[in-house]
């Protein structure tokens, strides 16, 4: 009986009211920063102009991709600076070594960028947060000392002579254009994913990992994309720096890189565009403007007094200060400068009223079974769980159309039961059947694309996402959008977008949510949450829906609203099984209970049987045998 | 053997750390590190220094003693001051991992660059404590006495905090809160203090392997010193399995060894990106380590 | 007076209520018990007493003293034992090992207590060296009950003694925690397993969705449908 206070992984826990923008006033900001980017620069001095390209420019493009990877899917990446030195390395190499044009090496060093997100990806990837912090820690480490040790990267005397674009030359003006065009590029690829099943997915990985396999997220994947875009941004980066610069060496790639840019992220607001655009250009341009300015002297003066030390200007404090900057943004403000909107980059606006109707959740229900067919069979099931059996042989089936009921003291394998269905967990002997088809052995995304969805005993919501988004993942289960699709002009993204807008409306409405899209499903009253739980399962389209004791923490009328709301999912031609503990609940709902105790099925029968069941009464009761 | 014994002083700390609040304390090496600059400047406190003869004899004993305790010092109240600046207040709140991670990683800059900014970039190098002679040969292998002398002293160090750990009272507490906090509360520990105490040990094994490693063996260190040997020592406790004792040390041990063939097999200059691949495959293959994760499991 | 007295107390996990109103009354020497179905607030008012959780509102108060807000660990000096659900063995430790956790706080000899568990539990006197992990349920049941008692308590609290036991050790367990009290220690014992904590017990509440729904001598609870009604859902008339 624990609560859902939200374990999203970039943190619910700032409760305080936060600024964040709307779209409309995202926009008109965005388009005024535009502005000035395009006409200002002319106007600045070499100094100031070279500043913009180098650091800001690259700063920002580095760290509007390292948003997607931190901010939106929520992994921890610090090795970040290895894709950018692919990048820089791969357009060195094919411009000196294979003299080819530096325009073409642009697709190269992306390419090559990507490959390495892969190839570091696919084998790590499952790794828990922070081992995967730590792994892609020596990536960029290893990346390093490989181009350190290598002859044909020249080792720790670097690449030189690497060919300008031309008619870019030597000036920096173009380059800073150039960037510009880059960043523009990549805010544009950050936006569309964001807003389509592919921002959807990570955020859904990010907030609650299992609960989005189980929802039908193909999270493997979507976590390898978001490594892979994320890297292919950096791998831009690279060829800017290097065609740039003309020259580059290990040195230009050190750790500490990958922490700035990660400093650049969560000061802004990881997760928020606007934020990590600030982010970015704040760390890249302050010291820099710091270093000549009196506050920067002053700065600089201070530290050195107090603490002893030997610092000449601003930018020699830049990473002691991004260090202390870092701790302190994380004790005192977590969410960034400016935090991301609800749900980050996934936004699921809501519907034009006067589109389409939005009373039709489509639901399929039962398919192509018939009533009287076995829509689930669950045949002589066992689980251990090292020396404990947790289920033991467990058989029945559960026919078309109708509410089945589990029940059983705690600890009777009940929600052990649910994770082997839905394949959380996978079965030491035995098979499940949906429709006569095995189960055993898929992945719980694939489960729930054939039919089967749940719901949580500790409700297990995205808390950090609009109640809208929520259901939309579960939408998403049969959409087919991937990254390729949510960036080309093709039709399937407009319209799975509107698929989802529309349906996603409907399913509120049908649980009784009516109106209540754009709230924080964190947020939302404990019944309310119930509810939003059951549409998201009912958003996959399920033929099978199983509800894990979804009266618990509920009052009487809550109950009753969530029978009728039972009754009305079984009449939608959905068949499903309820473990619950409320037995008045159970018992008024089901036509059929099976009881569990220690694993093993004690009992089958219609309710009224049951509750005069002697060995249910028994291990419920107890056995009061009289022993002194 | 003289690396893997410093490996395995340092993986402790993360071990520990881990074992009761399954986290990985990312700024442990600049824990050693400062350990390490803690030495130094208590050989410059006596006045000892390049122009000093090497000492022998009971003054030799006291150099050493001096090395070691003087980084225990300094490296157990840096460990201590992240646990109540870094994590304390995180902790509070119930964040998340990951912002551990990044505060974390902000400490650990955040350490670095006052050394830097304060002690310059350049390594400073220590007056030489132990002189450089062989004590045997063996398998046509110079065996050299300072290397002996720090292998023993890390291996007096791990006994000591083994013991500690395995028959004190308080070393009773971090088991039992390693193994289950809320029991351990509800047995009258108390865990904010448990947890202070974690660090402290970690700290002070840290420190102590940071004075005898650069102040004995390198004679020198600067301000990124701790970074490469914290995630190797980081490899060592995940390779032994992470928050078990037992497998710090084995962890250790094994690191050192491996990388020491690794080195010979491949060149020196590759021997880093050796020790990052074991971590991966490691924890790829066999998450929880050669002798699983839990602190005090080793007994059973 | 009342060694244990809970005033209206309310308890919740965020926006869930755990536990609305509840008050209950320990008298020195008794064995009371706390019975109800899963999900009834039986653990959540252990763990309020023992000062894991904190409540919302009420008070609670132990030898004549309000012991809100006091932490955990600092109620075990005060006279509180706990021996959690689920047994909350530490699993890499002895036997003995456990025990000597019970007696964290304490000083001087341990053997009068160890005597006393011993004699009470035979069994782990021969299991002493055995790392709790690999004992069985039953086992790890008497370290959980003789661990809490290390610490001398006045009040001892148990929380589901037969959780996952066969039904002739639940017997057995339950005997013991008859003679303990018997022994001078006053017992507030939550259970599943109506039918043997009511022969035990003096005085019974039931809990239902957070709320006592019924008190009374446990003799007439036994023969009381309410009992039934809260674990079978069938509708008695109040």
């Amino acid at each position: 009986m624990t609560a859902n206070t939200g374990k999203s992984v970039w943190g619910v826990w700032s409760r305080r009211p936060r600024l964040a923008l709307s779209r409309r006033q995202q926009t008109i900001a965005l388009a005024a920063l535009a502005v000035i980017a395009v006409v200002v620069p002319p106007f600045l001095s070499n100094y100031v102009q070279s500043i913009l390209f180098f650091p800001v420019g690259i700063y920002v493009l580095l760290a509007i991709g390292l948003n997607v990877v931190v901010g939106a899917a929520g992994m921890l990446d610090l090795g970040y600076v290895a894709f950018y030195a692919v990048g820089a390395y791969t357009t060195a190499i094919l411009t000196t070594t294979y003299s080819v044009d530096a325009w073409v090496a642009i697709p190269a060093a992306i390419a090559a960028a990507m490959i390495a997100g892969v190839l570091l990806g696919a084998p790590t990837l499952r790794l828990r947060g922070d081992y995967l912090a730590i792994v892609t820690l020596g990536f960029g480490e290893i990346v390093r000392i490989i181009a350190l040790n290598t002859n044909a990267l020249g080792e720790a005397r670097g690449v030189t002579g690497i060919a300008h674009p031309e008619p870019l030359g030597l000036r920096t003006l173009p380059y800073y254009y150039v960037a510009l065009v880059a960043i523009g590029v990549a805010l544009i690829v950050s936006i569309r994913l964001g807003a389509s099943r592919v921002g959807r997915a990570w955020s859904a990985i990010r907030e609650d990992e299992e609960a989005a396999e189980v929802m039908g997220v193909p999270t493997f994947k979507m976590r390898l994309w978001a490594f892979t875009v994320g890297a292919s941004t950096a791998g831009l980066a690279g060829w800017l720096y290097a065609s740039k610069v003309g020259f580059i060496n290990p040195d230009n790639f050190p750790f500490f890189f990958s922490v700035i840019i990660l400093a650049a992220v969560v000061l802004g607001g990881s997760g928020s565009l606007p934020g990590v655009l600030a982010g970015g250009f704040l760390i890249a341009f302050l010291p820099e403007y710091l270093r000549n300015a009196a506050a920067g002297k002053t700065i600089t003066r201070v530290a050195n007094d107090v603490f002893g030390f030997h610092a000449s200007d601003v930018t020699d404090l830049r990473v002691w200060l991004f260090g202390l900057a870092l701790v302190l943004v994380m004790i005192f403000r977590p969410r960034g400068l400016v935090p991301a909107r609800l749900g980050g980059m996934a936004v699921t606006d809501a519907p034009d009223p006067d589109q389409v109707d939005t009373t039709d959740p489509g639901l399929t229900g039962n398919r192509t079974m018939q009533a009287g067919d076995a829509c689930l069979a669950v045949e002589n099931l066992t689980m251990d769980f090292g020396g404990v059996r947790a289920l033991d042989d467990v058989s029945f089936t559960v026919p078309v159309g109708s509410i089945v009921g589990v029940i059983g003291p705690n600890g009777a394998g009940k929600t052990t039961l649910f994770n082997v269905i839905t394949g959380v967990v996978e079965p030491t002997d035995g098979d499940i059947k949906l429709d006569g088809n095995s189960t055993v052995g898929k992945k719980p995304h694939a489960i729930c694309q054939a039919g089967i969805a749940r719901t949580f005993q500790n409700i297990r919501l995205f808390p950090d996402l609009s109640a809208r988004t929520n259901v939309a993942v579960g939408l998403d289960a049969h959409h087919r959008t991937s990254v390729p699709g949510a960036l080309g002009i093709g039709r399937r993204r407009r319209n799975e977008e509107r698929d989802a807008k529309v349906k996603a409306e409907a399913l509120l409405a049908f649980v009784g949510l009516r109106g209540r899209g754009d709230e924080r499903a964190g947020s939302m009253p404990y019944g309310d949450q119930r509810r939003l739980e059951i549409a998201r399962a009912l958003a996959t389209d399920p033929c099978l829906l199983l509800l894990d004791e979804p009266g618990a923490g509920m009052n009487k009328t809550e109950k009753t609203a969530l029978v009728t709301l039972v009754r009305r999912i079984r009449d939608a031609g959905i068949t499903i099984v309820l473990i619950e503990h409320d037995m008045n609940l159970v018992m008024g709902l089901v036509e059929e209970v099976t009881v569990l105790d220690f694993g093993k099925v004690i009992a089958r029968g219609r309710p009224a049987e049951i509750q005069t069941n002697q060995a249910v009464v028994e291990a419920y009761l107890g056995v009061d045998d009289g022993a002194a | 053997m003289t690396l893997g014994a410093i490996y395995a002083l340092v993986a402790l700390g993360y071990t520990l750390v881990y074992g009761v609040l399954r986290l990985i304390n990312f700024a442990h090496s600049e824990v050693f590190m400062v350990g390490a600059f803690g030495s130094l400047f208590a050989l410059h406190a006596i006045g000892f220094d390049a122009a000093h003869a090497t000492p022998t004899g009971f003054a030799l004993v006291g150099v050493v003693a001096l090395v070691v305790v003087a980084g225990m010092i300094a490296a157990g109240v840096v460990a201590v001051l992240l646990e109540r600046l870094a994590y304390r207040p995180l902790r509070k709140r119930g964040a998340p991992r990951l912002a551990f991670l990044i505060s974390a990683i902000g400490a650990s800059l955040f350490l670095q660059e006052s050394f830097a900014l304060r002690y310059g970039r350049d390594a400073l190098p220590y007056p030489r404590t132990v002189k450089r002679t062989t004590a045997f040969t063996i398998f046509g292998a110079d065996v050299q006495v300072h290397k002996i002398l720090v292998v023993v002293s890390a291996v007096v160090l791990m006994i000591a905090l083994e013991r500690f750990v395995a028959k004190t009272k308080l070393g009773r507490g971090i088991r039992a809160t390693a193994q289950d906090a809320q029991t351990a509360q509800l047995m009258g520990v108390d865990i904010n203090r448990i947890i202070v105490v974690t660090f402290l040990l970690g700290g002070l094994v840290a420190g102590a392997a940071g004075g005898l490693y650069f102040g004995v063996v390198v004679e020198s260190v600067k301000y990124n010193s701790g970074f490469i040997y914290g995630i190797k020592a980081f490899t060592a406790a995940v390779l032994g399995g992470i928050g078990n004792i037992r497998g710090a040390l084995l962890g250790g041990f094994a690191l050192g060894l491996l990388e020491n063939y690794g080195a010979t097999l491949l060149g020196g200059e590759w021997k880093d990106v050796f020790a990052f691949t074991i971590l991966v495959l490691v924890l790829m293959f066999r998450p929880t380590g050669l002798l699983g994760e839990q602190l005090g499991r080793s007994r059973a | 007076m009342a060694l244990l007295e809970l005033r209206e107390v309310a308890v919740s996990y965020g926006p869930i209520a755990a536990l609305k109103n509840v008050t209950i009354t320990v008298e020195s020497g008794e064995i009371v018990t706390l019975i109800g179905a899963n999900g009834a607030g039986k653990t959540t008012t252990l763990k309020t007493i023992s000062g894991l959780l904190r409540p919302v509102s009420g008070d609670v108060v132990f030898d004549g003293e309000s012991i809100v807000g006091v932490p955990a660990h600092q109620l075990v000096k005060r006279g509180i034992g706990h021996a959690p659900e689920g047994r909350g063995m530490f699993p890499g430790m002895t036997v003995a090992e456990n025990l000597e956790m019970g007696a964290y706080l304490r000083k001087g000899s341990l053997a009068p207590e160890f005597d006393r568990v011993f004699t009470l539990f035979p069994r782990l006197a021969e299991r002493r060296k055995q790392a709790t992990g690999t004992l069985s349920g039953g086992e790890q049941q008497m370290v959980a009950i003789g661990r809490a008692l290390m610490s001398k308590p006045k009040l001892l609290l148990l929380d589901e003694p037969s959780m996952g036991l066969a039904p002739r050790l639940v017997a057995q367990i339950f005997s013991i925690v008859a003679e303990i009290n018997e022994q001078g220690t006053t017992i507030l014992l939550v259970e599943q397993n109506a039918a043997q904590a009511l022969r035990r017990a003096a005085r019974a509440y039931i809990l239902a969705t957070g709320e006592v729904v019924r008190e009374g001598v446990a003799a007439d609870l036994a023969e009381d449908p309410a009992v039934r009604a809260a674990y079978l859902g069938i509708e008695t008339e109040r």
